[in-house]
């Protein structure tokens, strides 16, 4: 049973450890940059299952480099499940 | 013989990979979507989402038995070497960096991230060689001692 004892301590401590890296922001007025996954096709613009969060839970920068002018991502409220809410007021970012 | 070593560095491995593979779980659409944005991975973007945490499931079970400890730390240093490669195709590559890393590992900038693999790429393979140290008869004091040949 030693055999296994650090291992199951590392398995039940990364366990644990899931229940604390939820999302801590759950604030409305908080607004975080959401990149558009479905570039350059822009039918998709005001579906929010079409936009992921960028790094460090939204805070850092969606980075638009060059290119057609279509959408980017946008800096919108997370509706509480990681995506934008586009219900209410966003910024769209453009690929220029 | 018990390897010290190589259970302190399995464990950390478990506590990483176990870690991660959960949060990929638990936020699989969130980590789907990355996978979607991916121009390298976009074609088996659904398969990558479910395969990846469950292998790195598959490396903890293991690294949490002695007898398969060091085939799961080979597997590990090439998983994670696997990972390293695709941030830095990914950096050098892509216009855009979302990560889908989970848990802590998110928190990390790219450099921090590139380095936290390679840590963990070199202590992968330091516990699979110091296993294959421990098994290898000539360093075995107790044959060497003996006064009777072992058979």
């Amino acid at each position: 049973m030693k055999k296994y004892l650090l291992g199951l301590i590392a398995l039940v401590t990364a366990i644990t450890l899931n229940s604390f890296t939820v999302k801590t922001s759950k604030h409305p007025t908080v607004t975080k940059n959401f990149w558009y996954t479905a570039y350059p096709n822009d039918s998709h613009a005001n579906d929010p299952n079409y936009y992921i969060l960028t790094g460090n839970d939204g805070t850092d920068d969606p980075d638009c480099p060059e290119g057609s002018i279509h959408r980017c991502g946008v800096i919108a409220q997370d509706d509480g499940t990681g995506l934008p809410d586009l219900t209410s007021a966003y910024t769209p970012l453009t690929r220029r | 013989m018990r390897n010290i070593k190589s259970e302190i560095i399995a464990a950390l491995l478990i506590l990483l990979f176990a870690h991660t593979a959960f949060q990929k779980y638990l936020e699989h659409r969130t980590f789907l979507h990355t996978l979607e944005s991916s121009t390298l991975l976009n074609p088996i973007a659904t398969f990558v989402s479910w395969s990846v945490p469950l292998t790195e499931l598959a490396i903890v079970c293991l690294l949490l038995f002695p007898l398969l400890r060091k085939i799961g730390l080979l597997c590990a240093a090439v998983l994670l070497t696997a990972f390293t490669i695709y941030i830095v195709y990914m950096l050098l590559f892509s216009p855009t960096m979302p990560c889908s890393c989970g848990g802590i590992v998110s928190s990390l900038s790219w450099k921090q991230h590139i380095l936290f693999n390679i840590v963990f790429i070199g202590l992968a393979l330091y516990g699979w060689y110091s296993m294959r140290e421990s098994n290898d008869p000539n360093n075995n004091i107790a044959i060497r001692r003996s006064q009777t040949p072992v058979t």
